[in-house]
């Protein structure tokens, strides 16, 4: 994205910082550029505000894959199979 | 350690763990199952790197997680993608141009934050956005956002520039969004 030091930016460029916003720091230009889009444009405010949610709720997600106990079990025909392969494998 | 040099109760203990965790990461079923199962044979046939250091599911789990990286490194085209391909989720025309469409744009979700991150089923309905992403944007976005790999290691792995990197995650992040908003915020 080249947005060549204008103050102004269009949605399209403030959805692009936003979301880039999740991993990485913007400068300091990119947040007044962003800030000032924010103030004026209530869809990309909308837009951030969701984003922020996703960003959380994949992380918490993430947590749940790792915790989980019960529920998703691999197949028992698909665990027979690969013990044979196992099996195979070792002799 | 024992375990190991037993296959049977091998899989009793980690298949559905790594099963789990491949279903998160990969579109399919049959894709997560073909995983664990290299998974398993990758873990057979260097038991000697088993060091004991770490748990025998934390081994097998970075097992798993390589796999994961080549079974999208194999997917990946380095194709270019650019900022300015055409997005119609934004205006093409004189002072529309690049900003929202209405019929595009976010609606409003009537949301609690936290009662959300509680909900199990908008957890799966987003689990199942992330797997129909499309595969151009999918591939960057496991490794980079589920996976957590450094930037530079993504951009190694599928051989892309890192703003191609950028303009995949953004794209990957429109979509899951349009998704959730299709999904569950009706």
């Amino acid at each position: 994205m080249d947005t060549k030091g204008k103050m102004m930016i269009t949605c399209k460029e403030a959805t692009f910082l936003i979301s880039k916003k999740q991993q990485d720091k913007l400068n300091w230009f990119e947040r007044l550029q962003l800030n000032l889009h924010l103030m004026m444009c209530k869809y990309c405010r909308r837009f951030a505000e969701q984003v922020s949610f996703i960003t959380k709720a994949i992380a918490s997600l993430k947590k749940k894959v790792m915790n989980q106990s019960a529920g998703v079990s691999l197949s028992d025909e698909k665990k027979q199979l690969i013990k044979k392969k196992l099996l195979e494998q070792k002799k | 350690m024992e375990q190991l040099t037993n296959p049977d109760s091998w899989v009793d203990a980690y298949a559905d763990y790594l099963y789990r965790y491949a279903l998160s990461r990969v579109s399919n079923t049959e894709i997560a199952e073909d995983l664990v199962q290299e998974t398993f044979l990758a873990g057979i046939k260097n038991l000697d790197s088993f060091k004991g250091k770490s748990s025998e599911q934390t081994w097998l789990t970075a097992i798993l997680k390589r796999k994961i990286i080549d079974h999208y490194r194999k997917k990946s085209s380095s194709k270019e993608v650019s900022f300015d391909m055409p997005d119609d989720r934004f205006g093409k025309y004189g002072s529309m141009n690049d900003h929202w469409m209405d019929s595009r744009a976010p609606k409003e979700w009537q949301l609690n934050s936290d009662e959300a991150l509680e909900n199990d089923e908008l957890k799966a309905v987003l689990q199942a956005c992330i797997q129909h992403l499309p595969e151009k944007w999918a591939s960057c976005f496991i490794l980079r956002i589920m996976e957590e790999m450094k930037g530079e290691e993504v951009c190694k792995e599928l051989n892309i520039s890192s703003s191609n990197m950028w303009v995949m995650l953004h794209r990957a992040r429109l979509q899951l969004r349009d998704c959730l908003e299709k999904g569950w915020f009706k």
